[in-house]
């Protein structure tokens, strides 16, 4: 390649080069040689922006349980995206029921006083924790207890929740290498809660589970 | 779009080929689409033209089925290459990407997808045989293989006004043409041999063979003679306690793909790979070499559905085991140069998914350490020399994504827990969440619209149950194959030998006076395209001189080629020549 050739063929000049060649003679049905051969790359760029044909996501539900075994999870460091409240887990379903606080006095034994915490997964995707407040049963407390340490360790770092069943407590591994923010829904508590618990909700004294509990016809 | 041009060329050539050596014409059919003018003229004929007998001219479209044959009796003859190329076998192969016809992509296939009539199979055959055979040819000989090749002429002829409904936009479909051409460059220059090493390799190989099998199968014991048996191999994992990946069957898998990439996962393991790959599947007499001492095998460009080339594995230099490279030597006052996109894939993926995080961690260099460094898995200060370890996790997580690797074929190739896996793969998803998104979106196009593209047009098809780790891979490997044939492309207009192109780089050669100036061209030729793949983004081109008497060298086959070149050494003893010995 001598070094006049590489003045001439400099590929900063690649699209005047093919330009130039062109222009050089016109069509004989009298029409200039068509922009298309010019090699123009934005001209013939085809559009490899995928990213909006990602669907929006509309939460319609979310889970009310603690973190599984496997999971990496946040909690919300806000106190308004936790509350102490009563809630019924149902022993025969294994399902909990958010109570009205005016029908505590006729659920009162049956109630299982919890701190709800709002938590995310690594994926975003939110859900309510009810973890029991401490009873003063010393074997059972230690559950509790150190449930709630471990929320607060995950109000600041990446954890999964790990049950010691010998001696009757949780821990926490700590992520290695996940050390990006969590993402919550855009959603206030309240709305948190409607989705979490949209229908086991005790709120009158019609409730099937109240009437069921209290031995009246359901 | 074919009015744009005043004339209309469709050509084919009958050419005599050997392995490794360039097209000798044998006659040439060409014919003016719209005024049906024909040229048909045989080998002795050919040879006194010094330029095509047709207007190739940038007013003139040059119609073939696999037009870089066409260029390569071109080349022979001497005579320049068309300004603009449309290529049918290309432009099928686009077509139907994904989507593979009953009999292939082949010039017979497409006239029958078309309804179109054709020679049959076995007069192809025969006349191809005829044309292989040489010369001298008869006067009935001569008028055969004129009518069979005007028989292919005709072919193009009847496809043409087929295909051309359906045909991409003419500046799409003459940027492929026009890589038919670097094709015709880069197969008629072939890659220089050490061609008395290669001999001297062939003559002994299958003593070397035995020997190699002796030297390095006592650290494994996994041959018996020079096979290679699975029993023993399960007892060498065992004994190693290395984890590997299963059949469906529950088997350790032994095929070559897994075993290269255990191989690089475990070092210990190399050499072993190299010693399986090199007896299982290895000829040194099916690479094309010609007497000239160069490797010249067919690329067979736009065969693999990303639009890469697939050249034989076999044949082309690069596609054996690894140490074979090493055969790879200028020739005396010449050097080369690999030239090579520094993390190509990666810096692809953070350009189209338009991802600030993943550009600004390729613009530092090492995006692997940036990556680690954004999920602060090593400290801001950390190099490739303190956090080398994490840095090589980091780089196998992006690559493995890359793939679509999920987390447990991911922690196979990592050596790590799929639980270790999975959190890595979410640290990816997070610290990079615009390229997963774009990625998820990749993946819901394909699914909905059944087809992804390239930024020029290379298209895919799919099915309705596709793999959408192959869907999100193929953006990645496409565009870089779209990147890698401009590359090619700008290169060899400039009058730089491109010897050899190589998954993502290109190996060139020039004369040692002139090096310098051809290298420093080929990479900004190289970002050159990438500005014109990536809307303005120039990705990175790191380059690999190789003078003379210096040979190519691939660290993967280094130890196979130190003991396969000393047992020559041994065997050959002090009457070798001096060049092989050395």
């Amino acid at each position: 390649m001598s070094a006049k050739k590489s003045e001439e063929k400099d590929v900063t000049d690649f699209q005047n080069l093919i330009t130039s060649v062109q222009s050089e003679q016109t069509f004989t049905n009298g029409k200039a040689l068509s922009e298309d051969l010019t090699f123009d790359p934005d001209k013939f760029r085809l559009p490899q922006d995928f990213s909006g044909e990602v669907g929006v996501v509309e939460l319609l539900s979310i889970p009310v349980r603690k973190p599984g075994k496997q999971t990496w999870f946040r909690v919300h460091p806000g106190e308004q995206y936790r509350m102490n409240c009563g809630v019924i887990l149902l022993d025969d379903t294994r399902e909990t029921y958010l109570v009205a606080p005016e029908l505590y006095p006729d659920l009162a034994k049956f109630l299982t006083p919890v701190t709800i915490y709002t938590w995310v997964n690594y994926h975003g995707t939110p859900a309510l924790w009810p973890a029991k407040l401490p009873t003063g049963n010393r074997r059972g407390d230690r559950w509790s207890t150190t449930a709630h340490e471990a929320a607060k360790v995950a109000m600041t770092q990446w954890v999964q929740l790990e049950s010691l069943m010998d001696s009757g407590n949780y821990q926490v591994v700590r992520a290695p290498y996940l050390k990006a923010e969590p993402k919550f829904p855009p959603k206030s508590f309240r709305e948190l809660l409607t989705l979490g618990f949209k229908d086991a909700r005790i709120e009158d004294k019609g409730h099937p589970v109240y009437k069921e509990l209290l031995g009246s016809d359901v | 779009m074919l009015e744009h041009f005043k004339e209309i060329w469709l050509c084919d050539f009958e050419f005599q080929t050997s392995p490794g050596e360039c097209p000798i014409p044998v006659c040439m059919v060409a014919m003016e689409y719209r005024s049906k003018r024909i040229i048909r003229l045989f080998g002795d004929e050919l040879r006194r033209h010094k330029q095509a007998p047709f207007d190739v001219g940038p007013m003139s479209l040059f119609v073939a089925f696999y037009a870089s044959a066409e260029f390569g009796c071109f080349l022979t003859l001497g005579w320049p290459l068309p300004a603009h190329v449309l290529d049918l076998f290309v432009e099928f192969r686009a077509l139907y990407n994904g989507r593979r016809p009953k009999d292939g992509y082949g010039l017979l296939s497409a006239m029958v997808n078309y309804g179109l009539d054709h020679i049959d199979v076995l007069e192809k055959a025969e006349m191809r045989a005829l044309a292989m055979r040489g010369g001298p040819y008869t006067g009935e000989e001569r008028a055969a293989l004129l009518d069979y090749c005007q028989a292919d002429t005709d072919a193009l002829n009847q496809l043409l006004p087929c295909m051309e409904p359906h045909l991409d936009c003419l500046g799409r479909v003459c940027l492929r043409g026009r890589y038919m051409r670097a094709v015709a460059h880069m197969e008629h220059i072939g890659v220089q041999l050490d061609l008395p090493l290669l001999t001297a390799l062939r003559d002994n190989w299958s003593f070397l063979k035995q020997r190699l099998v002796d030297q390095i199968n006592p650290q494994y014991g996994v041959f018996e003679g020079v096979h290679f048996r699975f029993k023993l191999f399960k007892s060498l994992l065992a004994r190693l306690g290395l984890s590997w990946p299963r059949t469906p069957s529950g088997l350790p898998a032994t095929d070559d793909d897994t075993f290269r990439e255990m191989a690089k996962l475990y070092p210990v393991l190399a050499p072993l790979y190299e010693l399986k790959a090199t007896l299982g599947k290895m000829r040194l007499q099916d690479l094309a070499v010609g007497a000239d001492g160069r490797n010249r095998a067919m690329l067979s460009a736009f065969r693999a559905s990303s639009g890469r080339n697939a050249p034989s594995s076999k044949e082309f230099v690069f596609g054996p085991a690894v140490w074979t490279r090493g055969l790879i030597k200028p020739s005396p006052g010449y050097a080369m140069a690999y030239l090579d996109y520094a993390s190509e894939e990666f810096g692809i993926g953070a350009v189209l998914s338009c991802n600030r995080d993943m550009i600004e961690a390729y613009c530092s260099g090492d995006p692997y350490l940036a990556f680690a460094k954004q999920v602060k898995a090593v400290p801001e200060d950390a190099t490739k020399k303190t956090h080398g370890p994490v840095r090589d996790l980091f780089k196998q997580v992006c690559l493995g994504i890359n793939y679509g690797m999920e987390a447990e074929s991911l922690g196979y190739r990592i050596g790590r827990s799929t639980r270790e896996a999975k959190a890595l793969l979410r640290a990816h998803r997070e610290a990079f969440s615009t390229f997963w998104r774009w990625s998820d979106g990749a993946v819901n196009h394909a699914t909905f619209q059944r087809e992804l593209h390239t930024v020029f047009g290379w298209p895919m098809h799919y099915k309705a149950q596709a793999n959408p780790r192959s869907q999100r891979n193929f953006l990645l490997q496409a565009n870089g194959a779209e990147l890698l044939r401009l590359a090619c492309c700008l290169v060899t207009e400039g009058g730089v030998r491109v010897v050899a192109p190589v998954h993502d780089a290109l190996l060139i050669e020039a004369p040692v006076h002139c090096f310098d100036e051809h290298v420093a061209f080929a990479e900004n030729a190289m970002r050159q395209a990438s500005r014109y793949v990536l809307d303005g983004f120039e990705l990175a081109v790191e380059t690999k001189p190789i003078r003379w008497p210096d040979r190519f060298q691939d660290d993967r086959g280094a130890v196979m080629w130190q003991t396969i070149t000393g047992l020559l050494r041994e065997l050959l003893g002090e009457g070798a020549d001096a060049e092989v010995a050395a």
